[in-house]
């Protein structure tokens, strides 16, 4: 697993520094409540994609949190497409599978510096952040849950 | 330089998916009749149920649980077997020809293919030996290949009981394994299809670009004996290409009979696929002989497909008519105000496009449990006139009033009383034509248009697309949108030819075409791709049209609308 550490803080030396770390640090407030977790996850993944499943499977041993999936193919993925997907992948309670326009989308992309042209070369991407810690950390790749969780705990979330 | 790169890495790719024909597995082995075997190893490699209907299970990493039923073989190697490239993850072929033969590296299997082509066997050191049953069973459960390699850590290692094992190894071994119809050592047959009720302008400038994509192909041919073209690179063509012909198939009388019709045709010519085709009637019989019989249909030219969301053979530009009801509903639902109260009426003539555009309007409008919509139907020849709708309003007094019929909505806008507070109106373009423009100023702020084509403006950009296809073959401007369409389906199907060959069978087109990055062609905006997605193009606009003689249409919405 490649780590980087790509906080704002990290990054730019400060918060609100360039409009692009500005952005990072009000993307909290695009996910809608229930969101006052020990930290956040963000799938941002392309439907049908076998590692969608294996990043989210993830997400729920590593945390109680539900996770909140973005769609990186808005054009499809309607809010009914959207919630064959929670059934398919047997969402519990307060999983919530978000879509949007294009643009919204792309900002959210960018904003993680995620952003991918082409939905079909999009790669795992896994973003953690510790309660006391502005800062993102993104894991790039797939990982067992031994590894996620060694991660979110370097990350002090444990 | 760059090109020859591009041309040798394209050839690399090719050359991954090398053809031979595998044997029939031998049914008694696995216990069970062979058409029950292939059923019950189909539904393990797409859907992911075993044998006796449980999941099947297995696990990524030593500790990430895989329920098949979530995500199944078919997800990563796709339908055809043919494999994916998705991000940093190289699903390779797992289709019978690819698996029981053995893998070289890039240098041999290039000299494998021209040596084949010049009739030489070379013996070279295959990277890997071809998998048997055992070994396939081993690198399936413990996630090593013939040679002792490590499979990635991504591909799941299946905890599979013997019996299941046979089934899913006999499955992988017919995946792909028959040559399909269509299609011999030199030529790849497809058809289009014609309905008697379009005109003969239409027709021509649909098949003028298909005359074209077959003129070219033999144009290929004898560029190949020119002698600039590179000895090496011609042995390889000689492997890949095809010649290529498209017949005609014309349906004549009701489209009740269209299925009859279709079948003789493919007793007597059975070909690969449907190139495009043209109909202003209803897709649905031709849609389900190619559900029937496994045909791809690509890209149909038609305002009124099937819309289903698991049929797998027609690709469609559009939902048509369908997708501008859609689009209305959600854009109205979207502008609802806090307080709700939306009141909606709903007037359809009961024309195949009235059906389709309220069917599209009733689907998204209930999504979510909307409720506050009425729907009044007209007949088919039951004119709307001012008198009628003036009435209709004051029965039911909508907020906004949905009209999906022609020409006559604007003699019954105009025609309303002036008494009347007119609610917000909405119409289709397609259906009222070029009268929408003719809409009196005075209304024009009151009336919202669907417009599922890119605006006039940003079409200007598009405008040359089909016309290095059409050659000046046309007989009339392309104001029908035909040979633009046409365009795109044959761009469209040339990148899919171009990926699979030369494993030439109907699934791996279909999943090729599937994995297409997004493309920005004529008429509508981006199609995009996906497994199962089946309508490339997925919105269309909501606009308005601004005051003054001439009026622009001015843009209210996104393409699409969520």
């Amino acid at each position: 697993v490649v780590k980087h550490g790509v906080g704002c803080a990290v990054r730019s030396g400060g918060p609100g520094r360039s409009a692009g770390c500005r952005r990072r640090n009000r993307l909290p407030a695009l996910v809608p409540p229930p969101r006052i977790h020990r930290h956040r996850y963000f799938g941002v993944l392309a439907p049908n994609s076998p590692l969608r499943t294996a990043v989210t499977t993830l997400a729920l041993a590593a945390t109680t949190s539900p996770p909140a999936p973005i769609s990186i193919d808005p054009e499809n993925d309607t809010p009914g497409v959207m919630k064959e997907y929670l059934k398919r992948y047997r969402a519990g309670p307060g999983w919530d599978f978000l879509t949007g326009s294009r643009k919204d989308i792309d900002a959210v992309m960018r904003a993680f510096n995620a952003y991918i042209p082409n939905k079909m070369s999009h790669y795992a991407l896994t973003f953690i952040h510790a309660p006391t810690d502005d800062n993102w950390i993104k894991l790039l790749g797939i990982m067992s849950s031994s590894e996620f969780a060694d991660e979110a705990k370097k990350a002090g979330l444990r | 330089m760059r090109q020859l790169t591009l041309l040798l890495r394209s050839m690399i790719i090719l050359l991954a998916l090398g053809g031979v024909a595998i044997a029939e597995e031998n049914p008694a082995k696995t216990g069970g009749d062979a058409a029950e075997i292939k059923r019950l190893g189909e539904r393990m490699y797409r859907d992911g149920l075993l044998s006796d209907g449980t999941p099947l299970l297995g696990d990524i990493k030593g500790d990430v649980p895989v329920d098949s039923t979530i995500f199944s073989c078919a997800n990563c190697h796709t339908r055809s077997g043919r494999g994916s490239v998705e991000g940093k993850f190289a699903s390779p072929p797992v289709n019978g020809a690819t698996l029981f033969s053995p893998r070289y590296n890039v240098k041999d299997q290039l000299k494998n293919a021209v040596s084949k082509s010049r009739g030489v066997v070379r013996q070279a050191e295959p990277l890997r030996p071809a998998y048997t049953d055992e070994t396939l069973a081993a690198a399936l459960r413990g996630g090593v290949d013939p040679n002792g390699r490590e499979l990635s850590p991504v591909m799941p290692r299946y905890n599979l009981n013997e019996r299941d094992m046979q089934i899913l190894v006999s499955y992988l071994k017919n995946l792909n394994s028959t040559v399909a119809p269509g299609v011999t050592e030199t030529s790849l047959k497809f058809a289009t299809i014609v309905t008697e009720d379009v005109s003969p302008a239409d027709r021509q400038a649909m098949m003028a670009l298909i005359e074209t994509l077959v003129t070219i192909n033999q144009q290929t041919k004898t560029q190949k004996k020119l002698p600039q073209f590179a000895k090496f690179f011609r042995s390889l063509e000689n492997e890949f290409f095809r010649d290529i012909s498209v017949s005609t198939w014309e349906l004549k009388g009701d489209p009740s009979t269209w299925r009859a019709q279709l079948e003789a045709y493919y007793q007597k010519e059975p070909v690969f696929a449907f190139l495009g085709g043209i109909s202003n009637q209803s897709w649905q019989p031709i849609h389900a002989f190619c559900e029937t019989n496994k045909i791809p249909c690509l890209f149909p030219i038609t305002d009124l497909p099937v819309i289903s969301s698991s049929d797998w053979y027609t690709f469609y530009a559009s939902k048509g008519y369908y997708q501008e009801g859609e689009t209305a509903a959600r854009f109205l639902a979207g502008q609802a105000t806090p307080g709700g109260g939306q009141r909606i009426l709903q007037i359809v003539r009961s024309t195949p496009q009235g059906e389709a555009l309220a069917a599209g309007f009733t689907a998204a409008w209930h999504e979510g449990g909307r409720a506050g919509m009425e729907t009044v139907t007209l007949a088919a020849d039951q004119k709307l006139d001012g008198d009628r709708l003036q009435e209709l309003l004051r029965q039911h007094q909508p907020t906004t009033v949905v009209i999906w019929s022609g020409e006559d909505v604007l003699a019954a806008l105009t025609g309303i009383g002036a008494d009347t507070d007119l609610p917000g109106v909405v119409v289709s373009s397609r259906y009222l034509g070029s009268a929408v423009m003719t809409i009196p100023e005075a209304l024009r702020s009151k009336v919202l248009i669907t417009l599922p084509y890119r605006t006039p403006e940003a079409e200007v950009g598009f405008k040359g697309y089909a016309d290095s296809l059409t050659f000046g073959k046309l007989k009339q401007p392309d104001t029908k949108r035909i040979a633009s369409r046409t365009f795109s389906m044959s761009h469209i199907f040339l990148q899919g030819l171009r990926g699979i060959k030369p494993d030439f069978h109907r699934d791996t087109l279909l999943d090729v075409i599937s994995m297409s990055p997004d493309q920005n062609l004529p008429d509508f905006e981006r199609y995009s791709f996906g497994p199962g997605q089946r309508y490339a193009s997925k919105g269309c606009y909501i606009v308005q049209l601004d005051q003054g003689e001439t009026p622009r249409l001015i843009k209210k919405s996104d393409w699409v609308v969520n």
